[in-house]
């Protein structure tokens, strides 16, 4: 077990700047998501951990020392990459004795821990096949077994998932899980799907251009982001421009009320963030907040119905499929939502 | 397979279509085969030929006791033996390099890998000679080194280049270096154990590829030996053809069998390798 934390690491490639000041604490055996959307820098600071490509300032600390300069094969770290990495010419079980042979673990031993790997990842009966005989969830658990194998003292994983398919993502996304919580190895996972990232993690940091926006609980992060990218990057859709005044938020001819401590003066454009759980729509009344239905998307249970308010902003509200049949395009409808559960945050010009 | 498919439930106006093509497909190839085996067998006759109408075996017997030709052989062979060896040293790790650090030099080297077409090996040997054996040459080698034939090694190796960094390098396309090799690391192996464990096994085909066009290289290389004076398998074929035609002719086909009993032993060793290795590679 160990405790990693990376201090102010920046990376440029030529002109482009990947990383800025990115800075992390992990705590032991915890599993946290680096999430972010493609080309935030994800697999960058993963691998300037591992030891595979090196910062231009910053440090990488492990149990309080610097490695910043130790060699990528004395580190220690287990790695599944994005792309599949099973060496061809090796079955499953030998891809997992590798780190081990390297090692040189005593014969018995390497063969007891590789058996007792490929159980743990379901693969028991799949030992004495090569990579190209195996489906790409099945050649993922090799290299998870394999990464698992050297008992290593951080798990990093590069979007192990991102080439499967959706129901096998689900089943393997959770799989990682109860192994990482029964071997209890310090874990990075890297995901652009916030879905995955709210789901399997103790903590999240949210990437964005290379800098870490927020590091939190996957529930802090949904019920409180810290920046407007955040709050948009897990799908905090509706957002509601105004600005802040004397008792509230005023928007279009409305001040609504906001909580007491948002610490904002008055003045401040600021967007107002709501969750499609946290809107209701109800039939017209005399008075209520007046809305057209644009648009229904269908996802099953629920159905996501995309409202317009006059002022032209779009809100999205999820109800119960059988609830919104009757919401067809056209529709007027009264809106309304519970100010307690909307997140205001001063206007970001630079996300659109 | 594919043709015993086809032809279980053929619908006849295809049949007829089909016999049609195999006729000319048929015709096609035996053109093609008498061009190449015409040729051969005229030697084959040839070499038989014993004065008159007298035919036997007597070239090919002459030539199996000759110690010379013997000699001659075991020489080409050493030498193919070592411009493999150093080639692979030297070109594995350059092409890998090249691939994981280095992409742009890729072009620069492939512009030199082809240099052994355009000149002319004439011009390399006394290149050869005047780089590594002219005494105060600008990277003089000692003469012990210069006087033996594995001198040639280096004119070798520089010949056989377009065929073996070509295969080399499309071997590696084949597979991801960069993520093989950061796998292995991560895991804990050093250089040496990602080379003989990852690299080297997965381009197996690829350096069977080298070493057979290595092997047909040296042993038909004839301009460096005959300059250099050195007796190779190469030019005592030309020193027979000139005292004997016959005997030539029963040599050539000799190393023609040589070559090709050499070239399926290496095939089948592969390819048992490759049924292993899961057919990467
Ligand atoms: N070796 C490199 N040379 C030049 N630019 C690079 C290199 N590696 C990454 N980059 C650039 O750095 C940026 C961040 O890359 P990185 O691979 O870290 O993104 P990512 O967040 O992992 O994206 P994805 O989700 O698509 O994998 C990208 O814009 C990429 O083009
Ligand atoms: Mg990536």
């Amino acid at each position: 077990m160990a405790r990693l934390e990376i201090r102010d690491v920046n990376k440029s490639y030529g002109p482009q700047h990947v990383l800025r000041d990115a800075g992390l604490t992990f705590a032991e055996g915890e599993l946290v998501t680096l999430l972010g959307p493609s080309g935030c820098g994800k697999t960058t600071l993963l691998r300037i951990i591992a030891g595979l490509e090196t910062a231009d300032s910053g440090a990488v600390m492990l149990d309080g020392a610097d490695i910043s300069a130790m060699a990528p094969n004395r580190r220690n770290m287990g790695m599944v990459f994005q792309a599949y990495s099973l060496f061809p010419n090796m079955t499953a079980a030998e891809n997992v004795a590798f780190g081990l042979k390297v090692r040189r673990t005593e014969g018995r031993r390497r063969a007891a821990r590789v058996d007792d790997l490929m159980e743990l990842v379901g693969l028991g009966a799949f030992r004495h096949k090569y990579p190209h005989q195996l489906s790409g969830g099945q050649q993922q658990r090799v290299a998870l077994a394999r990464a698992l194998a050297i008992s290593p003292s951080l798990l990093l994983l590069d979007e192990p998932l991102s080439a499967l398919d959706a129901r096998v993502r689900v089943q393997l996304r959770d799989e990682i899980r109860r192994i990482q919580q029964e071997t209890g190895v310090t874990t990075i996972f890297v995901t652009h799907d916030q879905e995955e990232a709210l789901s399997v993690s103790d903590r999240v940091a949210v990437m964005n251009h290379g800098r870490i926006d927020q590091f939190d609980t996957p529930q802090a992060i949904y019920q409180r982001p810290a920046t407007a990218f955040v709050a948009g990057f897990i799908g905090i859709s509706s957002r509601l421009e105004g600005h802040v005044a004397e008792g509230g938020v005023v928007l279009g001819s409305e001040v609504l009320p906001a909580p007491p401590d948002h610490g904002m003066t008055t003045g401040t454009q600021v967007t107002i963030y709501l969750r499609p759980e946290d809107v209701r729509l109800s039939p017209m009344v005399e008075g209520g907040r007046r809305g057209t239905v644009r648009a229904q998307t269908f996802m099953g249970a629920q159905t996501r119905v995309s409202v317009a308010l006059p002022g032209g902003a779009e809100i999205h509200a999820d109800l119960a499929t059988p609830e919104a049949g009757a919401l067809l395009p056209g529709t007027e409808v009264a809106v309304d939502w519970n100010m307690d559960r909307a997140r205001i945050l001063p206007r970001d010009r630079t996300a659109a | 397979m594919a043709e015993a498919v086809t032809q279980s439930a053929p619908a006849p106006a295809t049949r007829k279509a089909r016999s049609g093509a195999d006729l000319a497909s048929g015709l096609w190839i035996l053109v093609v085969a008498a061009f190449f085996l015409l040729p051969l067998l005229g030697t084959l006759i040839f070499s038989l030929w014993a004065g008159g109408s007298h035919y036997n075996l007597s070239n090919y017997t002459k030539l199996v006791q000759s110690p010379k030709m013997w000699a001659a052989l075991w020489l080409s062979v050493k030498l193919a033996i070592y411009t493999v060896a150093l080639t692979m040293v030297l070109l594995v790790p350059a092409v890998l390099f090249i691939r994981l650090r280095a992409p742009w030099l890729r072009p620069v080297l492939e512009v030199i890998s082809v240099m052994p077409f355009v000149i002319p090996p004439i011009a390399l040997v006394q290149g050869l000679t005047g780089l590594y054996s002219v005494p105060g040459a600008a990277l003089a080698l000692p003469v012990w080194f210069v006087s033996r034939p594995e001198f040639m090694v280096l004119g070798y190796v520089i010949l056989a280049l377009p065929y073996t960094y070509r295969a080399l390098d499309v071997g590696m396309s084949a597979l991801d270096v960069q993520t093989l090799t950061q796998a292995a690391l991560s895991l804990g192996a050093n250089w040496g154990q990602i080379f003989a464990r990852v690299i080297v096994p997965n381009l197996r085909t690829a350096i069977l590829g080298a070493t057979l066009l290595t092997f047909a290289i040296v042993l038909g290389e004839f301009v460096f030996a005959n300059i250099l004076l050195f007796n190779t398998f190469a030019v005592y074929i030309n020193y027979i053809g000139q005292v004997n035609g016959t005997g030539a002719a029963a040599l050539s086909l000799f190393s023609f069998f040589v070559t090709w009993v050499g070239m399926l032993g290496l095939l089948a060793g592969g390819s048992r390798g490759q049924v292993r290795a899961g057919g990467v590679g």
